[in-house]
């Protein structure tokens, strides 16, 4: 029996590998291709040091761009199976504490008081004062948060409790967002809307570094804490039969969580659909025991991401289209695909 | 052993428990009855240390205040009224168990344990299954697993034949006596259906109202008692040298 369970654990890390490969492919993929024409071989001498025109493009544009989508990708999918699980809800998501209307809020107020939205001679909609309008974004993003769990630590609320709070948040973040559309001008109003689509071009490197120390921190919290949220998931009452301080791990996950989300969104605007998604579809493929189903999130959130990152630059190249369309509209017919065969198999 | 000595608990104000003095003796298997709202739940979760009362707790001359929790989870197991199926593997649930005893690494041992223990119930063929894919009365046969491979000296079950056939119900009660017997398990057990308790329980404790009406062997089970207790009149016969209480 032994031996059968070694080699259930041993396909699930098979998985894992299969996963970082197919990551590493679609990286040297998603640096070949763009805007600027260039080879493998070029894009294999520019990582290398050398290269000139092509290697500024690749270190200047596509790999920081790439990064990002797997550190972003990588982030919301770990926030999503983290929150389902604490949470115990299957429509749980990075932004169930309301993060992403916080974030929205935050965005729309920096660019209507602060002006750092503009509009270029061409039309085209700019974001003059990135900076603030990220510092922004970020707070209102954890404004909720913090409401939230404050009253769930103060008053012991319930998950269930939770996620509504998170609900109500969220609510009266949109109230606000509508107020500040409702007095902006035309311009401010594109530089909001524009905004709200996520674009993964926005992050430089010192953004990555802070992306991806976040990620770092949160991913080892939760690894180690594994056991903890295997035994959550199976229940409050068991969790804490078997020592586990349940609510001190809600509390600091559902932090953790949301703060990787704020960082994300924050820098690179609100990309849907992959927190939310990419756990369950881990889920169905290797089953929910967190050991490997966090690991196999985030690796499965990269690749989504990255995927329809390159896509979005590359079908309409030179134009961009905003990477949250392409990842919804790539991972729901999978996702649906998926469901369907594993539910029909149970 | 383990002894409760004036385990007083209020949820919101409103007393749940009063007074609770009792001795429970290592190996018994305990039938906590009464009518619903009694306390009985409450009670269980005080003796596991998920609730924290008034009074005092002893669990093998150990006082559970002053035990961390996973020290705790090395004494009891505990098993709540409901458990939710997930898709967790089998094995992998009865590995929680041995969360109270290992860190992030599953060792050797531990799954060796995972496998006596499935073993012994006679479920080791539902090892890789989801807990999704099993009846009744296997997942609460997994569920014991889980709390046995804790290796606890006491087993706190709540309800624990809710939910199962009668065949179900008859399997899993003789597996309770034969782990107190055997291994030397305490059982406390919550009971609804006083002839399972009767067929089963080397004590009972009755409660009402938050307090014990009465505590002790199969003597104290008189009619009077299950009457005051459960407000219906019954009379007791013993069917087959088997003491059966039935309603008039």
């Amino acid at each position: 029996m032994i031996d059968a369970y070694r080699k259930h654990i041993k396909r699930k890390i098979l998985f894992n590998f299969t996963l970082i490969l197919s990551l590493l492919v679609s990286v040297i993929v998603a640096l070949r291709f763009g805007s600027y024409d260039m080879s493998f071989l070029d894009v294999f001498r520019a990582l290398s040091g050398g290269g000139g025109a092509s290697g500024m493009v690749i270190w200047n544009m596509r790999l920081p761009r790439v990064l990002a989508a797997l550190l972003v990708g990588g982030g919301l999918a770990l926030a999503g199976a983290a929150m389902q699980t604490l949470l115990r809800n299957p429509l749980a998501s990075p932004f169930t504490m309301g993060v992403s209307h916080g974030a929205m809020f935050g965005a729309s107020l920096a660019i209507f008081i602060l002006g750092s939205g503009g509009a270029e001679s061409t039309g085209r909609i700019l974001l003059n004062n990135p900076y603030s309008t990220a510092l922004f974004a970020f707070l209102g993003s954890l404004l909720g948060v913090f409401v939230v769990l404050t009253l769930a630590s103060l008053r012991g609320l319930s998950p269930e409790a939770m996620i509504l709070a998170g609900v109500a948040m969220s609510a009266m973040f949109t109230a606000g967002t509508t107020l500040l559309q409702y007095f902006a001008d035309e311009i401010q109003l594109a530089s909001m809307v524009y905004w709200s689509f996520g674009d993964l071009g926005r992050a430089s490197w010192r953004e990555i570094g802070v992306i991806g120390i976040t990620l770092g921190t949160a991913l080892m919290y939760f690894i180690l804490r594994s056991w903890d949220l295997n035994a959550i998931e199976s229940g409050d009452d068991i969790a804490s039969s078997l020592g586990v301080n349940v609510e001190r791990v809600r509390i600091v996950g559902t932090l953790l969580a949301s703060l990787i989300t704020a960082v994300s969104v924050a820098f690179v605007g609100i990309i849907g659909f992959i927190g939310l998604i990419c756990p369950h579809m881990v889920r169905l493929l290797i089953g929910s025991d967190h050991r490997f189903l966090l690991p196999s999130s985030v690796l499965l959130g990269a690749l989504l991401l990255l995927v329809s990152d390159t896509f979005s630059r590359t079908i309409l190249s030179p134009t961009i289209l905003p990477v949250g369309i392409i990842t919804s509209f790539m991972g729901a017919p999978l996702f649906v695909y998926l469901l369907v065969r594993m539910e029909v198999s149970r | 052993m383990i002894v409760l000595k004036n385990v007083e608990f209020s949820y919101n104000g409103i007393p749940t428990l009063k007074g609770i003095n009792i001795e429970i003796e290592e190996g018994k298997v305990v039938a906590i009855l009464g009518p619903n709202g009694a306390g009985k739940s409450t009670l269980l979760k005080c003796i596991n240390g998920l609730l924290k009362p008034r009074g005092s707790i002893y669990i093998s001359g150990l006082s559970l205040k002053e035990l961390k929790p996973e020290e705790a989870a090395k004494l009891i197991a505990y098993v709540p009224q409901k458990s939710n199926p997930t898709f967790m593997s089998v094995f992998d649930y009865v590995l929680l168990g041995r969360k109270p005893h290992m860190g992030l690494n599953v060792g050797k041992k531990d799954m060796k344990i995972v496998e006596n223990v499935l073993r012994m119930l006679g479920i080791e063929r539902l090892a890789l299954k989801k807990l999704k894919q099993l009846s009744g009365g296997e997942l609460q046969k997994v569920v014991i697993a889980r709390a046995l491979a804790q290796e606890a000296k006491v087993l706190l079950l709540d309800e624990p034949t809710n939910n199962l056939d009668l065949k179900s119900q008859l399997e899993f009660m003789h597996l309770v006596k034969k782990l107190s017997l055997e291994k030397g398990i305490t059982a406390v057990v919550v009971v609804h259906d006083v002839n399972i308790a009767l067929r089963f329980a080397d004590e009972f404790i009755f409660m009402k109202n938050g307090e014990i009406v009465a505590k002790g062997g199969h003597e104290i089970v008189t009619p009077e008692l299950i009457s005051k207790v459960y407000e219906i009149p019954v009379t007791i016969h013993k069917l087959s040298g088997v003491p059966v209480v039935i309603p008039v």
